[in-house]
């Protein structure tokens, strides 16, 4: 009897090891959750990113930083539209201050840059 | 260079020394047949306050549990000092073997089940074998039945799954004192956020010092590493788990009244979702009381 419990709960055990996911609300309900979308149509500095500068980027790239200002329009446009521009990359291999960005951040940032950062 | 090999000698040397008096050692156990004597109690409970111990239960027992957790004790008397409100888990524990044992739980709060299989791994002793820690492996799988947050019904099961693996060290120093550590993983199917972590990774301590035959004061705390959670929950980031309490044990019963910054009962909640903070009025009251019964024993 107890040789058969211990047998059924190994499997039991074993299950639970396939019943093992990584998923996020980000990723698979937010087409089921106003709450979750994330607006893509459009992105602009003024309309979605201007908030996202300002409480992760401008507090150091505050205008004093020679070569990458983020403090307002003009500056994070201007470093968004150099050629090869690490803005998105420093961003999302999240290895920058520890500054962890939402994926609908992280999603509008990069069609930003892409669209010509207006 | 001469310097390294004098090193390398020293090392050599002392390294065989030690071999050669353990050697000689073993060799005085065999002749005075000394018996192996294994550590018991290291905990008065399967359970600290909210995390578990070391012990699991004998062979044929079944424990019988209920646990609460209240509201804040800051609440005021409106709120009965928090006794008005309440969480709770109500459990059915048994042991398979001496080393083995299984439980399911029901929690009011998510309304959430979960069952666990724990196993002794090693026991502390001395004489013939010399083992300085005992250690326990602990795996609990909880199923969310309450009601999510997605609209009709549009989720998948998995999201309702959470598990909870442990690795139990604990020494009992002394007939009194009794300290445990405990590496956990949590891991939740799904999170709020692409920056959350699904598996999530934390720290218990724990301590028991006795201060009477069947009475001892209790402690735990459960550290979260860092980086690794970044959603709110009920409006602030959770915090680690701090809990202080008095066991009593009366041989088959077990009281267990404690102060914590946990409302929740269950692993994964009080674990990676308290928020409460408990040097700034987020005390709650909390207790665990288990009944043993002999199952095995009566029947025989």
């Amino acid at each position: 009897m107890v040789k058969k419990l211990l047998v059924f709960i190994l499997f039991s055990f074993m299950f639970t090891l396939y019943a093992c996911y990584y998923d996020n609300e980000e990723d698979i309900y937010a087409k089921f959750n106003s709450k979750l979308n994330c607006d893509t149509i459009d992105v602009s500095y003024t309309k979605n990113l201007r908030y996202f500068f300002d409480t992760n980027c401008a507090s150091c790239h505050d205008g004093s930083h020679p070569t990458c200002n983020l403090n307002n329009y003009n500056n994070a446009h201007s470093y968004a539209t150099q050629p090869n521009t690490n803005l998105y990359t420093v961003v999302v291999n999240n290895d920058h201050k520890n500054r962890v960005l939402t994926g609908c951040e992280l999603k509008q940032l990069k069609l930003w840059i892409e669209n010509g950062a207006q | 260079m001469e310097h390294n090999k004098t090193t390398t000698r020293f090392i050599i040397i002392s390294f065989l020394f030690q071999f050669t008096l353990q050697i000689s050692s073993y060799g005085q156990d065999s002749i005075n047949n000394k018996e192996t004597e294994y550590t018991e109690h290291t905990f008065f409970n399967t359970r600290i306050a909210d995390i578990h111990s070391i012990e699991t239960l004998e062979r044929g027992v079944l424990d019988v549990r209920l646990a609460h957790r209240m509201g804040r004790i800051s609440s005021g008397v409106s709120e009965f000092f928090g006794l008005n409100q309440a969480s709770s888990q109500l459990g059915l524990e048994y042991g398979i073997t001496n080393n083995l044992m299984v439980g399911v739980n029901n929690n009011t709060l998510n309304k959430l089940y979960s069952g666990f299989i724990k196993y002794k791994i090693l026991k502390q002793s001395t004489g013939k074998i010399v083992m300085p820690v005992s250690i326990s492996w602990l795996s609990n799988t909880e199923v969310q039945t309450g009601k999510l947050n997605y609209p009709n019904d549009q989720y998948y099961f998995s999201s309702r799954l959470f598990f909870t693996h442990q690795l139990i060290i604990a020494r009992k120093f002394s007939d009194k004192f009794s300290f445990q550590i405990s590496p956990t993983l949590v891991h939740k199917n799904i999170v709020e956020t692409r920056a959350d972590k699904n598996d999530i990774y934390l720290m218990g301590l724990a301590t028991r010092y006795k201060i009477k035959r069947k009475i001892a004061l209790t402690g735990e705390y459960n550290v979260i590493f860092p980086h690794q959670i970044y959603s709110n929950f009920n409006g602030s980031l959770p915090v680690n788990s701090l809990s202080i309490g008095i066991d009593i044990y009366t041989g088959k019963h077990t009281f267990q009244f404690f102060i914590t910054n946990s409302v929740a009962v269950d692993e994964k909640s009080f674990l990676t979702e308290s928020t409460e903070k408990f040097f700034k009025k987020g005390i709650h009251f909390g207790f665990n009381i288990s009944r043993l019964f002999n199952i095995v024993n009566y029947y025989e």
